[in-house]
């Protein structure tokens, strides 16, 4: 077969393919139908978008809240770090600690003796 | 945006919606007249593009105009009008295929604005040479129908199909050689 031969076998085929194109619509038709289908078919389009968008935030959200739940409590975090903050203590601190309540607690009381009231 | 003149006489109706958004009425109509030449074949390439699916050929056709009518897709002059508009039907048949997959798989019903009313059914093409040809890899197949059936050259095929030259060479060498083999099993089964 030479190359002729099978580029018209080729052509054949493929007009073979398109045999109905000649009933083709008309251009008219293509489009004023496809400046109708511009605003008509907009409502169903955005409802099918907005739920797929809706279910898209859902899920991510789902997703999102799932791996959250399985990450380690963080260690340091801001409030925490307030909540926990202390005056700094030094290494030697401890010797300064006494092993009974300060003396000041046994503090003398302010009482009149009785015999002072008599007089 | 491309303002290019046109002294074809213009063409008063339909009145589009791309008229009233800001493309000039004379811009617009020469789109128009340029495109209504070139319609039959655009049909018969959205047909290739669709695999042989001349319904959703039609909505795919619809589509590509309404975004070359409201400059969604706009002709840069870089390449015929004829290459570019062909490439605006190839990327929207693979829009609306992809659509369809996703709609498949999240179980939506996309509306699909099927003409309802066709005049009479269409003589049906020989299914197996459908088949034949369906059977080919989607740019092999491109390519063959955009140089023996619409009369492109090759580097024109692959300004359509935007891919180089040296890619839409090798996709015609392997299109050929492959519907060659399913030609000869065609005729080994014909005559077993």
């Amino acid at each position: 077969m030479t190359h002729d031969d099978e580029s018209d076998q080729i052509r054949a085929l493929l007009r073979e393919a398109h045999r109905g194109d000649e009933r083709c619509p008309p251009f008219r038709k293509s489009v004023g139908e496809s400046a109708a289908r511009r605003h008509a078919p907009r409502n169903a389009r955005t409802v099918h978008a907005a739920a797929l968008a809706a279910l898209a935030a859902i899920a991510s959200a789902i997703g999102m809240l799932s791996l959250r739940g399985e990450r380690p409590p963080p260690t340091s975090r801001p409030g925490a770090l307030a909540s926990s903050w202390r005056a700094p203590e030094g290494p030697l601190d401890f010797l300064l600690e006494l092993p009974r309540p300060p003396p000041l607690e046994a503090f003398p009381s302010l009482r009149v003796p009785p015999q002072v009231k008599r007089r | 945006m491309t303002m290019r003149t046109c002294h074809i006489g213009a063409i008063a109706a339909p009145l589009i919606a791309a008229k009233r958004e800001g493309c000039g009425v004379e811009n617009a109509s020469c789109l128009e007249h340029q495109l209504a030449d070139l319609h039959p074949k655009s049909f018969g390439w959205a047909v290739a593009c669709c695999r042989y699916d001349r319904l959703e050929a039609e909505e795919v056709l619809q589509t590509s105009y309404l975004k070359v009518l409201s400059e969604r897709a706009r002709f840069e002059g870089r390449s015929s009008f004829k290459t570019w508009l062909f490439g605006v039907i190839r990327r929207t048949a693979a829009e609306a295929r992809r659509r369809r997959l996703l709609g498949q798989l999240f179980l939506v019903r996309l509306e699909r604005l099927r003409p309802q009313a066709t005049a009479a059914p269409e003589p049906p093409a020989d299914p197996e040479v459908v088949q034949l040809l369906r059977g080919l890899a989607a740019r092999q197949r491109e390519v063959l129908e955009l140089v023996f059936y619409q009369d492109l050259s090759i580097r024109e095929a692959a300004a359509v199909m935007g891919i180089s030259l040296g890619s839409a060479r090798v996709h015609y060498h392997r299109g050929k050689e492959n519907l060659r083999e399913a030609l000869a099993q065609r005729g080994r089964r014909g005559a077993g």
